[in-house]
């Protein structure tokens, strides 16, 4: 029988015991992307205070609740949980010229920041997606697929991330860096439905969106009611759904949004995330006190301490 | 200003023909009368672009000048007026049995879209405008009306094809004056609305949509909001009521139906839009227009948590057309949002597997522009038809 609804995300099968004593490696089982298992639970977190990441946190300084209750946590090494990271890159036609040559390039250089136990897989996106790496170790793969890119075609990230967060089955931790420059304009799938997806999956994704304002913005210029384009002048001070709903997708995840104002600063923003990535606490507790299925809303906080935290906003635990 | 052709009321095709025909004065004094109209020169232009010949007719109409052009269409026009009152067999009628306007306004229409109309690269600045051979069109179509009985049939398949061509080269505002050039003619006319419908629907689809209002913040912002909202409705209104107009003027309009459908769920109108879908499926064998309307009807569904409805209906899109990518992600997703992730995974990765194997596009991809590569079909045909 189906369950009734997403499986769920962040979670690791097995006993908590096997996680809670770092810097042991757990042993981890089949965290699929959308799983059903739900012993242990592990949240992704960064903490930033005015921008700058505040590290060396413990267990003790968190607190967090699982559906309104406070549950027992451990914090886990990060080096401990193997890592896949699944790289959704643009590929349409607006990228031709300088934009593919400082992807490429920064692609590369986030490859060479990966350990050499973390395995990377590579969609590429226009109008339609292409899965060209699957989950590998073997980054010589990626840089390859990476050479031989070529522009053409539409946008459809919406649809590309969500068979990037669907498709690989990954262990450990998934981080998904989705690169755009433009409006999705091909989709299938809308914003709100995305983020669900996003929210209930095990991801964590950063989106690097590059600004194209002074041109077509991805093609897809404002039009008057005679029908007269409107030239996108200066920056618009209302924002666009397209890289709203990015961002919302982002954030809902514990991720964000990184906007390069120049195919220049493209590998400063991948070096940013990978920064990051090393820079997060990951939280593990077996739920205690809550209903298992449905939906969990996830409140992680510093008691006595300032600082922001970027975490996800909850999980989804399907019907067994 | 942009339009080229003057505003023309929707009156009987002789006085629309005269509005279009009184030749400026200058062109007047400029032009010796002929007889025997056109010029030997462009008689022999026409001639070559009607038969097997037409690149280079089209190549050669480069070099030919404005002031030799307009001494040939004014005293063409003459000859259509004074053809236009006799009765029988005269003179004036017979310059129009060796001298074809359905060809010359092609040759005209061609040259403009090769001067004006670039080549469609998606995701790149589009450079597009309208020159004075659409005005020559224009004038040559005033004349067909004079001579020709059967010119509103020919006419109107050539407004279809100039607006649909200009579409698909991404010239969105050339593409609607073309419709519109072709309604003022012929304001009820089924396809000329439909294809009119498309061009403002694709303008719509176009228009940037701000992000959420609860998201827009400052008075400046929410100034652009709110006018950017007004604009996207009153857009989205007028798509609506033209394929409305195209659906009045011939119910057996397939398409319009399917894109009425659609446009009514954006206006959130998900009941009539329902209706549309059912409707398409049930009466329309054309295999494009089946698989979106089961892949619109199946979101009808989703979006009103009908899943099994959802998955049946995105199951039939993939029946239809196994190569689609957007079917197969509707129909993951909507086993994703049921539970089934396996299935979810099976439907994705299947869907992208066929993506690799298709030959010809997505019609869901293509949806902003579907038909519209027909432009171009259709005027190579509306030529080949002049040499039988």
């Amino acid at each position: 029988m189906k369950a009734p609804f997403l499986a769920f995300l962040a979670v690791l099968s097995g006993a908590a015991s096997q996680v809670a004593q770092p810097p042991t490696p757990p042993k981890v089982h089949s965290p699929e992307v959308f799983g059903v298992q739900v012993d242990s639970v592990y949240v992704d977190a960064f903490v930033s205070q005015r921008r700058d990441p505040v590290v060396g946190l413990t267990a003790a300084d968190f607190e967090l609740k699982d559906n309104g209750v406070v549950q027992k946590i451990d914090l886990v090494s990060a080096e401990a949980l193997p890592l896949t990271a699944v790289l959704v890159f643009d590929s349409s036609n607006s990228l031709a010229g300088e934009r593919l040559a400082a992807l490429q390039a920064s692609g590369k250089a986030f490859l060479e920041s990966l350990r050499p136990q973390d395995e990377v897989s590579l969609f590429t996106f226009a109008g339609e997606t292409q899965w060209l790496v699957r989950p590998t170790a073997d980054k010589a793969a990626i840089t390859r697929a990476l050479d031989g890119l070529q522009p053409g075609g539409a946008t459809a990230v919406l649809d590309a991330l969500y068979a990037a967060l669907v498709l690989p089955q990954t262990q450990g931790r998934t981080l998904v860096v989705l690169f755009t420059d433009g409006e999705d304009n091909m989709s299938w799938l809308d914003w709100r439905q995305m983020r669900v997806v996003a929210e209930r999956s095990n991801a964590l994704i950063h989106v690097v969106g590059l600004k194209r304002v002074e041109d077509t913005v991805g093609a897809l210029p404002s039009v008057d009611l005679s029908g007269r384009m409107l030239p996108m002048t200066g920056t618009p001070s209302m924002e666009f759904l397209h890289t709203w709903g990015m961002r919302q997708i982002a954030e809902s995840t514990g991720g964000r949004y990184w906007e390069a104002e120049s195919p220049a600063r493209l590998k400063s923003a991948f070096a940013a995330i990978t920064e990051t990535m090393a820079q997060r606490y990951i939280l593990s507790y077996e739920p205690q006190g809550v209903k298992r299925p449905g939906w969990h809303e996830i409140e992680l906080r510093l008691p006595g301490r300032t600082g922001d935290v970027h975490t996800r906003r909850g999980y989804w635990v399907a019907e067994r | 200003m942009r339009l080229p052709f003057p505003p023309t009321p929707g009156c009987a095709a002789a006085l629309l023909a005269a509005l279009f025909l009184v030749p400026s004065s200058a062109s007047a004094a400029a032009c010796p009368p002929s007889r025997v109209p056109p010029s030997p020169e462009y008689l022999q232009l026409v001639t070559r672009y009607a038969s097997a010949e037409s690149t280079a007719a089209v190549l050669a109409l480069k070099d030919w000048s404005d002031e030799r052009l307009r001494c040939d269409l004014d005293n063409l026009q003459a000859a259509a007026v004074a053809a236009s009152r006799c009765r029988g067999k005269c003179e004036d009628r017979v310059v129009f049995e060796r001298f074809s306007v359905r060809a010359a306004l092609l040759l005209h229409a061609e040259r403009e879209i090769q001067e004006r109309f670039g080549a469609p690269v998606t995701e790149q600045e589009v450079t597009c405008s309208t020159g004075p051979n659409a005005q020559t069109v224009e004038r040559l179509a005033g004349i067909l009306f004079l001579v020709d009985p059967e010119a509103k049939a020919f006419l109107s398949r050539f407004y279809v094809a100039m607006a649909r061509r200009a579409q698909w080269s991404h010239c969105i505002p050339e593409a609607e004056q073309w419709a519109r050039t072709g309604l003022r003619r012929f304001p009820k006319d089924g396809p000329l609305l439909m294809t009119l419908g498309i061009v403002l629907e694709t303008t719509a689809f176009l228009t940037l949509v701000p992000a959420p209002r609860a998201a827009i913040q400052g008075p400046q912002a929410v100034r652009q909001y709110e006018a950017q909202t007004a604009k996207l409705g009153a857009l989205w209104e007028r798509v609506r009521r033209t394929f409305e107009d195209a659906l009045a003027a011939d119910a057996s309009l397939h398409e319009a139906r399917l894109r009425l459908g659609r446009v009514l769920w954006r206006l959130d109108r998900p009941e009539p839009a329902r209706a549309c879908f059912e409707e398409v499926i049930a009466k329309s064998d054309d295999k494009v227009l089946l698989y979106l309307a089961h892949l619109f009807l199946g979101r009808i569904h989703e979006d009103q948590n009908r899943l099994a409805d959802a998955e049946k209906e995105y199951l039939a899109a993939v029946a239809v057309r196994p190569t689609s990518e957007a079917a197969a992600v509707a129909l993951s997703h909507a086993r994703l949002v049921l539970g089934d992730t396996v299935g979810a995974r099976e439907a994705m990765e299947s869907g992208l597997e066929q993506v690799r194997l298709r030959i010809e596009g997505d019609p869901y991809k293509n949806y902003p522009m579907t038909h519209t590569r027909e432009g171009q079909p259709e005027i190579d045909a509306l030529r080949k038809a002049l040499v039988r």
